[in-house]
């Protein structure tokens, strides 16, 4: 019997998708590598969970492509038992005891655990009798999140899955996120709004705006990219010309201005010469000045959605 | 880089209409439950009253019998297909799970409501009653076990499969289109159905002047015409449904 060893690539070649006049995504062409953890980040409406809802065959695109494992995964009865898509909305029995769920999930699983569903049900505390309508919003975020793990799936999309969940739970599923997935290594997407939360698990970012890619870029350097330069206002403003600045806060005569694009030789040296200060910027303020709607020209990151390293 | 995913100990389509199974049983049950105990009152209660219940009180649960199983097919639909491709299984196997189980579903419940006025017919027998079928249906009390049988099962098998279609289409088409389309959805049924009311009131047709058995094979030919029309239908519905979030 073959169990899996490593994740599924996912390749989406100019795929649109609409609903009526709404365009959820717009020719978006993406890869997210085998095997790695992939942030799925974006604002409210962005297309992140339809997004999810194609790799996983709830829908077809209305135009393009979209591969799972080199397939298209759609009524592919070999490739949708090892897809894994748990959103926030929960795709459960709502009127059958966990316990059901699980046998009916684990059914048509061919990586399900259950030790690990076990493990799970007892770190989130949840009673295999009790049914998924009669759950508080956070036990079922929990129920949904011992799914996803539990499945071992080998591409395994995780959508919001921790509404609700105090913060312990939160980062209990953190831990046992990574520690089976170092474990049984396979290709997890997570889409959050916990940025700060998240950020320290992602290798990969992809960040969706209104329905295409903004950036799509290893973590690592993505964090690199944004730099924080704190000072005087006119060295502030005179050390960032020319570079792409995605915003500027005032205190009095001191200006903060957060601008992406790595150091180059010498930056180091002048800003200390003109008294600035330079810093990280947490990932969660990047992607919040890059999906700034005031933000002008916000045209950035590798234009075909290949995860640039 | 391709890893490799065994395959289901139990094919797909067998694990969930197992579940599906289940789900009809649980139902089953309380519905045959509540029937018996209704067709033993309303015996007594003809008994008492009349000194006699020279009709089949049994029979009487021909519309129940068709129309809850018809329910819940719908609700089979718009509860089982989002968490059936959500759990990693294809639509393809969810059509052929519920049209198995629907189908046998409505044999079983043919099978089920048959024995009961059978039972009854035998308790009436022995008590000097007599067991007139007064429902709209082309079998009698006299009629062969075959042919009361074959007058249930069809309307069963076909309301199942109709509550099928009626669910696919509100869950794709919404509450506009599921209404609209109900004379098409359940039309088929109601045909089938009340096939018997057009012999009774002599419409002008093929079936004044054929005989019982002659009438509940054309009865039992249209029926399955109209079961696989019905059946194909939801399988090409079904099998193009996206999956949408739970409101």
């Amino acid at each position: 019997m073959t169990t899996t060893t490593t994740g599924w690539g996912v390749e989406l070649r100019g795929v649109t998708q609409r609903y009526g006049d709404v365009v959820a995504l717009d020719d978006v062409t993406l890869t997210v590598r085998p095997g790695t953890i992939t942030g799925l980040l974006g604002r409210n409406g962005s297309g992140k969970s339809t997004l999810g809802s194609l790799l996983a065959a709830f829908r077809r695109p209305t135009a393009g492509r979209v591969l799972v494992d080199g397939e298209d995964p759609w009524e592919n009865e070999r490739v949708v038992p090892g897809i894994c898509f748990v959103r926030e909305s929960g795709d459960v029995l709502e009127d059958y005891p966990l316990k059901d769920n699980l046998a009916y999930v684990s059914g048509a699983r061919p990586t399900f655990s259950h030790e690990l569903a076990g493990e799970l049900m007892d770190l989130f505390e949840l009673d295999p009798r009790r049914k998924p309508s009669k759950l508080s919003r956070g036990k079922k975020s929990a129920f949904g999140i011992v799914l996803g793990l539990a499945a071992r799936a080998p591409l395994t999309i995780l959508d919001e899955v921790h509404l609700g969940l105090d913060a312990p739970s939160r980062y209990a599923f953190y831990e046992t996120l990574l520690a089976d997935y170092a474990e049984h290594p396979r290709t997890l997407i997570l889409s959050s709004h916990l940025i700060g939360e998240i950020e320290q698990l992602l290798e990969d970012v992809v960040v969706l705006d209104r329905g295409r890619v903004l950036v799509a870029q290893d973590a690592e350097t993505l964090r690199a990219e944004g730099l924080a330069v704190t000072g005087p206002a006119p060295a502030v403003e005179q050390f960032v010309a020319g570079r792409d600045v995605l915003a500027t806060q005032r205190l009095g005569g001191t200006v903060r201005t957060t601008v992406r694009g790595a150091l180059v030789e010498g930056d180091e040296r002048r800003a200390r010469d003109a008294g600035l200060e330079l810093g990280p910027v947490p990932l969660q303020d990047l992607f919040v000045h890059l999906t700034d709607p005031q933000r002008t020209g916000s045209t950035v990151g590798p234009a075909d959605g290949e995860v640039a390293r | 880089m391709t890893a490799a995913v065994a395959p289901p100990r139990v094919s797909p389509t067998a694990h969930t209409a197992r579940r599906l199974a289940v789900a009809l049983l649980q139902m089953a049950g309380w519905f045959w439950g509540i029937a018996i105990v209704a067709i033993v009152a309303g015996n007594v209660i003809g008994w008492a009253v009349a000194g006699a219940t020279d009709v089949s009180i049994a029979i009487y649960a021909r519309q129940a019998a068709t129309w809850f199983p018809f329910s819940l097919a719908i609700m089979l639909v718009a509860a089982y297909l989002r968490v059936h491709v959500a759990a990693g299984m294809t639509r393809r196997s969810f059509v052929r799970a519920a049209l198995v189980v629907e189908v046998g579903a409505g044999l079983a419940y043919a099978a089920v409501l048959t024995a009961l006025v059978l039972a009854e017919r035998a308790v009436h027998d022995a008590l000097g009653w007599d067991s007139v079928i007064t429902e709209v249906q082309v079998s009698d009390a006299s009629s062969p076990v075959w042919a009361l049988f074959l007058d249930q099962a069809v309307p069963f098998v076909l309301g199942n499969l109709s509550g099928l279609l009626v669910g696919v289409v509100y869950l794709r088409g919404g509450a506009w289109w599921g209404t609209l389309t109900l004379p098409l959805t359940v039309g088929p049924l109601a045909v089938s159905m009340y096939l018997g009311g057009a012999r009774l009131m002599e419409l002008p047709g093929i079936w004044t002047t054929a005989s019982d058995t002659q009438v509940l094979l054309l009865g039992a030919g249209v029926g399955a015409v109209f079961c696989l029309v019905t059946a194909l239908v939801f399988a090409g519905l079904a099998r193009r449904a996206p999956v949408t979030a739970r409101p």
